[in-house]
């Protein structure tokens, strides 16, 4: 029989004991492992493909994955409680657009070493130019490209026809339409109730991927300077379109529509719960992972996509391009193996593996270039590098985004105007900035230009 | 001996002051290491989980730190850009138009469920059961319930709405109406303040209430001056814990708007802020500091209520 002196001894023992195995940093992974925060839901399976044929190449390695979604407006809890307790893992498929934050707050290991120890000079040049520069930060790269993407405009044909309109007028080969035949179109798209809701809208110029951003792009706004280390989120170009969006926000009735997307299209809604898929919303700014998502749950939808808007009847054409990369977090092993696996999953391997059932733009040049390496019904998304952009890679990305978004939802509201947004946006992003000059964006960025 | 020596004037100095103490038997000891023993669970989640992150808060809001390089000192800096900074202003507004609605609300909608819950029915206990349950869904759960009961067509709020011919709201799409949900939506956990409510209520004598009847009391004469000052105790409770929790709304905002605080910022309460401050800017001394203020002026608001409390608290219950 214990007695009670014993069982606390014990007790207290075992307590100081599990406190200390806590508390105790986990050691980084062995040789042959790679711990990798990747893919879920219905990419998963691609990325398990891509694991798979790893591993029979590589049969001594041990891959093992963990869905740990990573934010494009990098909130970075994840990467810092890991990072600090030791659990980070080895690669992270990360969104490009908070690399370089990650990478000024320390979070992120430079490739460089590993590139200079394992591969030729050449050796990042199989990749598009544009993703590689979103990833570089001070000098050093932080991580290797996955896919890229661009932006459009999703129409339903069965909507555009039920509204009288003729559905080819938007093909792509007639070229980009102007603002003012979209607007139109939304006249005679839209219809109300008799209680005046609407039941089917066109265009909401500021839904899904028509963030003020993406217009301020087709007015040419440049975000940042090199000379001055300035961000600037309060041009001509952004006064201009948030100008718009105040005055559309106004025409269109906001609150009404709002009323409309929340309906069809409640906040956290399942992915397959949008109003562009319920036929309710006739016309939609998106990108190429929206056909992976009409494929997964509204295959029969009758659509069609094309060029982003121009202002200006003879403007140039334009659109942005984002995407993910693999990146090691400080504290990965950089382990040979480590190196092998970002190699493959970013390299030629991967990328002609996963691009065709992820319904994504390789980044990777060769696979760009083989009609085998992605699904060609997003060849016109793919054609749409030649002239596109990519957003600012800053230290402070998600300062800058939330900055415009804010800008964009009180000009929407109607709380503030045009001029007095852009400037509360300013005297946000410019102290912060202000901590990290000198600042320069990577040399070419900005040009996609396959 | 040696040590005996040396410290015989400071046991001298000791025994002057307290002359009746006399030294700590072994059992004493015994028994004070047995004590400090059962109770170091509990001491070490304090020191741990407590302490150490308060102190080391107070710390790092006096520096510039992004989580991860090296703080840098920059003294009481992060306290004056917090005193400067507009959106801090905004989310300061938020928080406190939220506690002034959900705290006094709460604190009728709980003392209501506790008078249903103490009602004399054979089937009482199904009665607490159920007015206790929606306490224990998640906040988070609780979101996603109700971005369906706020709908704007097919939400209950407007379907009533519909009936007199009004068109669809968003309420979720205005500032001031999403706060006013986010309040509603806050009493739906008054379950756990009633439970402390319901403690209160079993605790007075029925006697009172008999005598009261006795004297021709109506009902609501009897609830005003026996229940509401005999319960007294309980409502500051209940008032001080409700105003702590309001301060730090988070959950309901974070789920609603995606993290953003939106709509225009409309429910960008103070801890939502200081969360985006903290990982999604990685400025964890700032955060740190509006953590810090938040905490004093807990503390403050805390010590308020207690020092107007003895207008209305009546501790006679206890006696008897």
């Amino acid at each position: 029989m214990i007695d009670r002196r014993t069982f606390l001894a014990l007790t207290g023992a075992a307590g100081a004991g599990a406190l200390i195995t806590g508390c105790a940093n986990r050691s980084g992974s062995g040789p042959n492992e790679v711990r990798l925060w990747g893919m879920g839901g219905v990419e998963a399976e691609a990325q398990q493909q891509i694991v798979d044929a790893f591993t029979a190449e590589n049969p001594s390695v041990t891959v093992s994955q963990s869905l740990v979604p990573s934010t494009g407006t990098g909130d970075a809890t994840a990467a810092i409680t890991a990072v600090r307790g030791g659990t980070a893992p080895d690669l992270w498929l990360m969104d490009r657009f908070a690399v370089a934050q990650y990478a000024s707050l320390g979070l992120l290991e430079p490739l460089d070493p590993l590139i200079a120890q394992h591969e030729n000079d050449d050796f990042l040049d199989q990749w598009m130019p544009f993703a590689l520069n979103e990833l570089r930060y001070d000098g050093q790269i932080y991580g290797l490209p996955f896919d890229t993407d661009s932006r459009g405009v999703f129409y339903n044909r069965t909507t555009l026809a039920d509204s009288g309109l003729d559905p080819d007028e938007l093909d792509p080969s007639n070229g980009p339409v102007t603002l003012d035949r979209v607007l139109e179109m939304n006249g005679q798209i839209a219809q109300e109730d008799d209680r005046g809701n609407y039941t089917r809208l066109g265009l909401i110029p500021w839904d899904a991927e028509g963030w003020a951003l993406t217009w301020m792009f087709g007015k040419g706004a440049v975000f940042f300077d090199d000379a001055t280390c300035a961000v600037d989120v309060s041009s001509d170009e952004v006064v201009g379109v948030l100008d718009s969006f105040y005055t559309w926000a106004r025409e269109m009735d906001y609150p009404r529509v709002d009323a409309f997307k929340a309906t069809y299209q409640p906040p956290n809604a399942p992915p397959a719960q949008t109003s562009f898929f319920g036929g309710q919303q006739g016309m939609q700014i998106s990108g190429p992972f929206t056909i992976n998502s009409i494929a997964t749950y509204v295959p029969d939808l009758d659509y069609g996509f094309t060029y982003l808007p121009l202002w200006n009847e003879g403007d140039d054409p334009y659109t942005w391009s984002g995407g993910f990369s693999l990146v090691a977090p400080r504290g990965s092993s950089l382990s040979p193996a480590v190196w092998e696996f970002i190699k493959f999953y970013c390299g030629a391997p991967g990328q002609r593996i996963a691009m065709t059932p992820l319904k994504k733009i390789p980044t990777h040049l060769d696979v760009l270039a083989d009609p085998e390496g992605f699904d060609q019904n997003l060849s016109f998304f793919a054609d749409q590098l030649e002239f596109s952009t990519s957003r600012p890679p800053l230290p402070i990305g998600s300062l800058f985004w939330d900055s415009l978004v804010q800008a964009q939802q009180s000009v929407l509201i109607g709380s503030a105007d045009a001029q007095t947004a852009a400037e509360r946006a300013q005297a946000r992003v410019t102290p912060q900035m202000d901590l990290y000059c000198p600042f320069e964006l990577p040399p070419g960025f900005g040009t996609t230009g396959a | 001996m040696v040590t005996a020596t040396a410290t015989a004037p400071a046991a001298r100095a000791v025994r002057g002051a307290k002359e009746h103490r006399r030294p700590w038997s072994a059992r004493e000891r015994r028994q004070l290491r047995l004590g400090l023993l059962f109770i170091s669970p509990w001491l070490v989640g304090v020191l741990v989980f407590v302490l150490y992150p308060l102190v080391y808060s107070l710390v790092i809001s006096l520096t510039r730190y992004s989580g991860m390089q090296t703080p840098v000192w920059v003294g009481l800096g992060n306290y004056i850009t917090a005193f400067a900074d507009p959106l801090t202003g905004i989310s300061v507004r938020n928080t406190l138009f939220y506690a002034g609605l959900a705290v006094p609300i709460g604190l009728v909608v709980a003392l209501v469920l506790a008078m249903a819950m103490n009602r004399n029915v054979r089937e009482v206990a199904v009665y607490r059961t159920a007015l206790y349950v929606p306490s224990l869904v998640p906040a988070f759960a609780m979101s996603f319930i109700f971005i369906v009961f706020v709908n704007p067509q097919f939400g209950l709020f407007n379907q009533v709405l519909s009936i007199f011919g009004g068109e669809n709201v968003n309420l979720l799409g205005e500032p001031t109406t999403a706060k006013i949900v986010i309040v509603l939506m806050a009493q739906l956990g008054a379950g756990n303040a009633a439970l402390i409510y319901l403690a209160g209520l079993r605790n007075i004598p029925v006697t009172l209430y008999e005598a009261a009847r006795v004297d021709g009391a109506s009902a609501w004469r009897q609830f005003r001056s026996i229940t509401l000052p005999l319960l007294s105790p309980v409502i500051l409770f209940n008032l001080i814990t409700g105003i702590s929790g309001a301060l730090q709304i988070f959950t309901e905002a974070y789920v609603l708007t995606n993290g953003a605080g939106g709509p225009d910022n409309g429910t960008l309460f103070y801890m939502l802020y200081l969360y985006k401050n903290a990982f999604s800017y990685a400025q964890l001394g700032y955060a740190s500091a509006l953590a810090v203020l938040l905490f004093v002026v807990g503390i403050a608001l805390a010590g308020l209520v207690y020092w107007l409390s003895r207008r209305f608290v009546h501790y006679d219950v206890s006696a008897g």
